[in-house]
């Protein structure tokens, strides 16, 4: 039984968007339609730039990415009326079935990181583009929600390798998120939360780490570091001032 | 049974609740629930063998090395190649997304000419030659043929200088350059051989920026990071910027100038580390106006700078202390491409900087590079010269041949078209996309896209060491795709061929015998290549060839041109005009490397830049959320921004790390919906920089 | 049987008033094309507005209609045969606004052709999948009570296999009432459910009995305030518009009494609920509840007009026997009834959604595309539609004779 989850160190995170680029062509998430905007288009990885709401200069702006937390305690497969969403038990990992999703978006509501997406459009790939898919991820159809699944399918093949060689464990070298591989910085460690070895178990005891809206008791398995206070506070509500500005009219 | 109504109800009835215990409903509603996961016209998976393909990335000049995923012979993911000499396993989102670029739905795929409204049309590449030929020759006395080179530095490039050189009267053209700027500036100031330089920041234990995006792709990202995320001693980053920019939000230490006073702070961070005693004097003293220098920097004191930057004296005191406890550090300028460049005065400030911190000829400074050994013939080649757009007569060039780089435009239109002559100015562009200037081009004979073609890639121009890759061709390049050297071919009457003249060069390094060729997966070092031959195939298969550090010692002779710091540096003490009322804001244009203006983005860049509020596009403003309420403008708002030079549309943002009284605008990209570059109702001024113009921000109804 | 002696008017004066609800119908349906068949693009809803004008009116539309198996539980069960003369028409209310509201939801959902894998792959701890369980049943219970209405038409009347059946299940409606009732307290009950399960967002989140949030019988509880105040109302229209007497002032004066006894309940509990979430539930979940209402416009103003204005003031208003039996109070209270429940599933829905849950989130705002609210008016086309013509050609008030040979 593994637990895998993500450390992402927002001191060497600088915003660059290569993990958001390099999810959407790992999952095969189209490019935006022409009327997208940042409250419709599908980034199962989101990088937030964040604020410290301070007077210019002490202003200060940081960068948090976030995909879905995985929740060991699971808002939105609770609410999913038809199970299409999946908690596995092997790996703690929370995959989305686009083919069993009705569409109702009544897990959006419940998942309080905004971490799925609705595709309200056709999938469409400028002419010639659908060569270059992913040939192992499925695109999905209009109408259905979709998230981040860990890069579900490089586990797959991960395991797919270990059985192979008679093995039921996956190599940690072998799963390794889009995400994680392409940042520049390699401000996101991954790995198995669950073996107390690993770098990503030892990271995540940091007592710079911390977890967004802990409170929740969603049990969220992506963590993240940074030794700004101002940061660490944005994991909670308590702790910051509510922006009062509408985004859009 | 007779047909009455009454009969006719009864049946209705009776076959509705009939019909609903066949199985026919039930296999109706499940085959159309099949059928909502089988839509046609969602794409099938393409499928083959797996397999991995080495190339390098030639989207910038960093020239990362490229592991392509494929299936079957088609790259359907790029990942970084640890253990590459030049870029260990990095890529930036460009390069990412780079394997998309082939099917950017502005490609171009065969050659058009602009129909009688504006459309570009398809037209057969003879036609087009035989057309271009004409104008050409017909060109009147007194104007002249160009080629626009956005990639200099490439063997193609000496192949365009070649071919223009064939005419008395023919220029080479390259865009401003940024990253550079401060090393040519030093080059000039030294003695020593004129030779290039390459900051050696994988060493730098402080860097001082002066808007340069250090942690936004500048220079060759990798070797940043390497010294940023440095284990144990991280490079400490000192920021000079108006804008909150990426590398200012994570920078060590951020001082935000008023805009336009940079060369003040320089100035003051001079004067504290002569006055604090904080580096040796005989860093200073091996310069040749030092006396003065010495004089010049005496009257920007702290506490007076602070009047004219806004930024506190003892801010400018500790980024002093934090490079000089931080040795070796080095001093940075050229700003940020869409920012506008540094002017001259301000590099000479920041070249004083380098000299205080001793960067010169210092491992983790600035450091000579010896550039790679050429075939000797081509030492005689007639090259044309090398000209900057500025110097070029208005409405002087009758033939304009924008190169076959597919990034944007690194130069706005309207200061293209200035130079055209007027009505007949015939532009041709050899760029694979109908992007950026080329949408402006009357012919498009289109080069291929990236992966379509074996390209070469040179050094790195912030490189330390010289080095050498190729781009292999793993995609089958469209039929109707124009070779550059083709073009010039027919248009000269000679046969150029690219191919032959890379190989030549490879030749040319065997012989020199220097440097290492790493292969591509970034492990094997080799270093004895029999023949020039063997050299070229671990070349194309992948490998990274890279001279060695060239160990230096300080140049003894340093001309510092203090005149032009007092001249710049005295305006922003007493500036000569008062703000312009009618224009009370500042408008500072900034860039995303490589991506500003409308140049070429991979497909999938709507993820940053459309799909979320990463990153801005052309079509929004930042501004503080003061200003904004100053000029009754709410978050989101159509506003108008306005300057002397002209006005365009905007959505704002409210940002709260704006400085209050600046807009900030991307100049790219532009996403489906713009087409225009905030760039073009930016004014110069007279440093010969866009950094700042006066405006106001108006909200439209 | 003889035939019903009420009069209506004249076909062309029929045809004149039904011709602008059709009208509504097709440019209803023309928007609810656009959006089945280009997709939900065509709304203003996103992925932080999952739920927009829809959902909220959904539940409105529900709670209102609640009236029906009320009344049905009423006269069938607990006997007050004095509301025999509205049962009809709560009914065909109920009918119109449950079939109603199910057929935007297929709209809404972005694969409606999958809507039955709820049955098929059901989630038994889903709010959702209870809810549709108890819709789905409860509008076939509202259909079998609607059978019998419509096989009194004069011509079904003569096929006498169908009058058999009318026969049959009359006797069935006690039963049917009885089921209805019960599959009604659970599906209202779930659409509160819907909003207070949800864990992570700490607005709307509940804790409750068992499975159940105290959303869950807030709601039961606001519906059946509101559904005889509505039924109350809507009788009150169709004798303005028809002018005729259709009534006894006692049904009205019946229906007054329930709504304000029960809203009065339902204000108290609701009270005690808020006190507890302020004090508790949300602080425990990391989010201090007086934030929520910093956010303007939707202060706190929203939770005192919810509970005060349009809570409290008509309850007092209707348990007033002296008020009650004015026509100037009375039919305002049962307005400010309706409103009130509207504003709570508006809150419930929209505020909850536009509130942020991260910290370094913004507060959002949305309105509806004209597109989805042509998808609506379609809806409420169809319902005055239905009942226009239930109207004019079923026997609907069986005390509209005896009150025409009164008047
Ligand atoms: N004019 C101009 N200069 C620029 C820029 C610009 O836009 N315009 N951009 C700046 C930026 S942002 C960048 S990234 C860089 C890129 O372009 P440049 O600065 O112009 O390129 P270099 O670093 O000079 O050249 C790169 C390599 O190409 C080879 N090379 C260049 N010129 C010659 C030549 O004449 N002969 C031979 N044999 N080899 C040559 C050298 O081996 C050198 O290592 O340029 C900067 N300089
Ligand atoms: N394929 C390919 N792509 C490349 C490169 C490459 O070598 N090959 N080089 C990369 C590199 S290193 C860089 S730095 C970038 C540069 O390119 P980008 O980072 O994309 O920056 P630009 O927006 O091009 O920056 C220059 C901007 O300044 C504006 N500008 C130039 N001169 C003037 C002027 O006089 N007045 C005004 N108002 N505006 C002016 C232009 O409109 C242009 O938008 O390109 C990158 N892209
Ligand atoms: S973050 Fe959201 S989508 Fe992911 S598991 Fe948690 S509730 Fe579900
Ligand atoms: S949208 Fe899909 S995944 Fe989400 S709750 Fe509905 S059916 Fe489940
Ligand atoms: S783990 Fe995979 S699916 Fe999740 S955000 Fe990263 S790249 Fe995307
Ligand atoms: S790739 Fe890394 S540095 Fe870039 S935005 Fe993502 S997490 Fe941050
Ligand atoms: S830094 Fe330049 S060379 Fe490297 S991946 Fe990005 S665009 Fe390509
Ligand atoms: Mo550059």
């Amino acid at each position: 039984m593994s637990r895998y989850g993500m450390v992402i160190d927002l001191d060497k995170c600088n915003g660059c968007g290569a993990c958001m680029v390099a999810c959407a062509v790992e999952n095969n998430v189209p490019p935006a339609n022409a009327d997208a905007t940042e409250r419709t288009g599908i980034t199962w990885m989101r990088v937030f730039r964040v604020n410290n709401g301070a007077p210019y200069p002490a202003n200060r702006v940081r960068f948090i990415p976030m995909m879905c937390q995985h929740c060991a305690d699971t808002p939105c497969a609770h609410v999913c009326p038809q199970n299409a969403v999946d908690v596995d038990q092997e790996t703690g990992i929370i995959d989305q079935m686009p083919q069993r999703c009705l569409g109702c978006r009544y897990c959006m509501a419940a998942c309080p990181y905004h971490a799925r997406f609705f595709n309200w459009w056709d999938p469409a790939w400028p002419a010639g583009m659908e060569k270059a898919l992913n040939p192992s991820v499925a695109p999905r159809m209009r109408g259905v929600v979709e998230k981040c699944n860990f890069c579900h399918a490089r586990y797959q093949a991960a395991r797919a390798k270990a059985a192979g060689a008679g093995s039921r464990t996956v190599n940690p070298a072998d799963y390794t998120p889009a995400c994680v591989e392409s940042c520049p910085t390699k401000a996101i460690q991954f790995g198995d939360l669950a073996d107390p070895a690993s770098e990503v178990a030892k990271a995540s005891h940091d007592s710079n780490a911390f977890r967004l809206l802990e409170r929740l008791g969603t049990e969220s398995k992506v963590y993240y570091r940074t030794e700004q206070p101002w940061i660490r506070q944005m994991s909670d509500q308590n702790l910051v001032q509510i922006r009062k500005e509408a985004r859009h009219a | 049974m007779n047909a009455g109504r009454r009969n006719l109800l009864r049946f209705v009835g009776g076959a509705a609740a009939g019909v609903m215990i066949t199985p026919a409903p039930w296999k109706l509603i499940n085959d159309s629930a099949l059928w909502s996961q089988n839509w046609s016209w969602i794409p099938k998976l393409p499928s083959g063998p797996r397999t991995v393909k080495y190339t390098t990335c030639t989207l910038c000049p960093a020239g990362c090395g490229v592991e392509a995923r494929c299936v079957g012979e088609q790259p359907y993911g790029l990942v970084g190649v640890t253990g590459h000499p030049l870029s260990n396993g990095t890529l930036c989102p460009l390069g990412v997304g780079a394997h998309h670029l082939p099917y950017h739905p502005r490609r171009a795929s065969f050659p058009l000419k602009r129909g009688p409204v504006g459309k570009h049309v398809p037209v057969s590449f003879d036609t087009a030659i035989a057309e271009i030929s004409h104008a050409i020759e017909g060109r009147g006395r007194g104007t002249t043929l160009a080629v626009l080179d956005e990639r200099p530095g490439r063997t193609l490039s000496l192949v365009y200088r070649r071919f223009l050189g064939g005419f008395s009267d023919a220029v080479y053209l390259t865009p401003p350059a940024h990253e550079t700027v401060t090393l040519s500036m030093l080059s000039r100031m030294t003695d020593s051989p004129a030779g290039s330089l390459g900051f050696d920041i994988a060493s730098s234990r402080a860097a001082i920026s002066f808007g340069a995006p250090l942690l936004d792709g500048w220079g060759i990202p990798a070797q940043v990071n390497a010294a940023r995320y440095r284990a144990g001693s991280p490079m400490k980053i000192v920021q000079v910027e108006t804008k909150q920019s990426r590398t200012a939000s994570l920078a060590d230490l951020w001082l935000a100038p008023k805009p336009g006073t940079e060369a003040a702070v320089a100035m003051a961070i001079a004067n504290v580390l002569v006055n604090q005693n904080l580096v040796p004097a005989a860093n200073l003293d091996r310069a040749a106006g030092a006396a003065e220098y010495r004089e010049l920097i005496g009257q920007f004191p702290p506490e007076a700078v602070a009047a004219i930057t806004g930024i506190p004296p003892e801010t400018i005191v500790a980024a002093a202390q934090m490079l000089a406890v931080n040795l070796p550090a080095v001093a940075i300028g050229g700003g940020d491409a869409g920012g506008g460049a540094a002017t001259a005065s301000e590099e000479t400030a920041i070249a004083g900087l380098n000299l205080l911190l001793g960067a010169f000829h210092t491992p983790g400074g600035i450091m000579p590079r010896q550039e790679p050994p050429v075939p000797k013939e081509w030492n005689e080649w007639k090259l044309a010269p090398h000209s900057s757009i500025a110097d070029v007569p208005d409405h002087s060039i009758a033939v304009l041949i924008l190169g076959d780089s597919p990034s944007g435009d690194a130069l706005p239109w309207t200061l293209i078209a200035k130079k055209l002559v007027p009505g007949k100015g015939l532009v041709v562009s050899l760029a694979p996309f109908v992007e950026g200037p080329s949408r402006h081009a009357d012919y498009i004979l289109p080069a291929a896209a990236f992966l379509e073609t074996l390209e070469e890639v040179p050094t790195p121009p912030t490189a330390t060491t010289a080095s050498l890759s190729i781009a292999a061709a793993l995609l089958p390049v469209p039929k109707g795709v124009v070779e550059p050297a083709l073009v010039l071919s027919r248009l000269s009457g000679t046969e150029i061929a690219l191919g032959p003249l890379l190989e030549q060069r490879a030749a040319a390094i065997q012989e020199s015998k220097r440097g290492i060729v790493t292969d591509a997966a970034g492990s094997k070092p080799v270093t004895d290549f029999k023949t020039g031959d063997e050299l070229w195939k671990a070349l194309v298969a992948g490998g990274t060839w890279t001279a060695e550090l060239v160990a230096s010692k300080p140049p003894v002779h340093v001309d510092f041109q203090v005149a032009a710091i007092s001249q710049r540096v005295l305006v922003v003490i007493h500036p000569a005009s008062p703000a312009d009322a009618a224009f009370p804001l500042a408008l500072t244009p900034y860039a995303w490397r490589g991506a500003s203006g409308s140049s070429v983005l991979p497909p999938l860049f709507t993820k940053v830049y459309q799909e979320s509020l990463l990153r801005g596009s052309a079509i929004h403003c930042r501004v503080h959320p003061s200003t904004a309420a100053e000029a009754h403008v709410r978050d989101g708002d159509k506003v108008l921004v306005e300057t002397r030079c002209g006005s365009c549309e905007q959505r704002a943002w409210l940002d709260a790390s704006v400085m209050p009284g600046v807009i900030e605008v991307p100049a790219g990209p532009q996403g489906s919906k713009g087409d225009y570059s905030v760039l073009d109702v930016c004014a110069l001024d007279d440093g010969g920089t866009w950094r700042s113009s006066g405006a106001r921000i108006r909200r439209m109804s | 049987m003889p035939e019903p002696l009420v009069r209506r008017c004249s076909s062309s004066q029929f045809v004149r008033w039904t011709l602008p609800w059709f009208a509504l119908l097709a440019f209803g349906l023309y928007c609810a094309g656009l959006c089945l068949f280009r997709g939900l693009n065509q709304t203003n809803m996103d992925n932080r507005f999952a739920f927009g004008l829809w959902i909220f009116l959904d539940l409105s539309v529900i709670a209102l209609g609640a009236g029906a198996f009320l009344t049905g539980l009423l006269v069938y069960i607990l006997k007050r045969h004095e509301l025999r003369g509205v049962i009809n028409t709560a009914v065909i209310v109920g009918f119109c606004c449950y079939s109603g509201a199910m057929a935007i939801l297929a709209v809404d959902v972005g694969q409606p052709l999958r809507a039955w894998y709820t049955f098929w792959y059901p989630n038994v701890h889903s709010m959702l999948t209870e809810v549709t369980f108890c819709i789905t049943c409860y509008l076939t219970v509202l259909a079998l009570e609607y059978v019998p209405i419509i096989l009194k038409y004069r011509d079904l009347k003569k096929v006498p296999s169908y009058l058999v059946f009318e026969f049959q299940l009359h006797k069935l409606m006690p039963v049917l009432a009885g089921v209805g009732a019960f599959l009604s307290f659970f599906h209202q009950g779930s659409l509160g459910g819907l909003f207070g399960v949800l864990r992570g967002r700490p607005f709307a989140f509940r804790e409750g009995f068992a499975i159940w949030p105290s959303t869950f019988f807030l709601f039961i509880l606001s519906a059946v305030a509101a559904g005889p105040s509505f039924l109350m109302l809507i009788t009150w229209l169709v004798e303005k518009i028809s002018n005729h007497k259709l009534v006894k002032r006692e049904v009205f004066d019946t229906l007054g009494r329930i709504s304000g006894g029960l809203l009065i309940v339902y204000v108290l509990a609701k009270c005690v609920d808020t006190l507890i979430w302020i004090n508790n539930t949300s602080p425990a979940a990391g989010f201090p509840a007086h934030r929520f209402y910093t956010l303007q416009p939707f202060g706190g103003w929203l939770l005192f007009a919810e509970i005060v204005p349009f809570g409290l003031l008509p309850a007092l208003v209707l348990l007033d026997a002296r008020r009650r039996s004015d026509l100037r109070w009375l039919l305002p209270a049962a307005t400010m009834v309706c409103l009130g429940v509207m504003l709570n599933r508006f809150v419930l829905t929209i505020q909850t959604l536009a509130v942020p849950t991260l910290p370094f989130d913004s507060f959002m705002s949305y309105s509806p595309s004209w597109q989805e609210t042509g998808t609506f008016l379609a809806v409420v086309a169809y319902g005055v539609l239905v009942y226009s013509y239930s109207f004019r050609y079923l026997p609907l008030f069986p005390q509209e004779r005896d009150l025409q040979a009164a008047g």
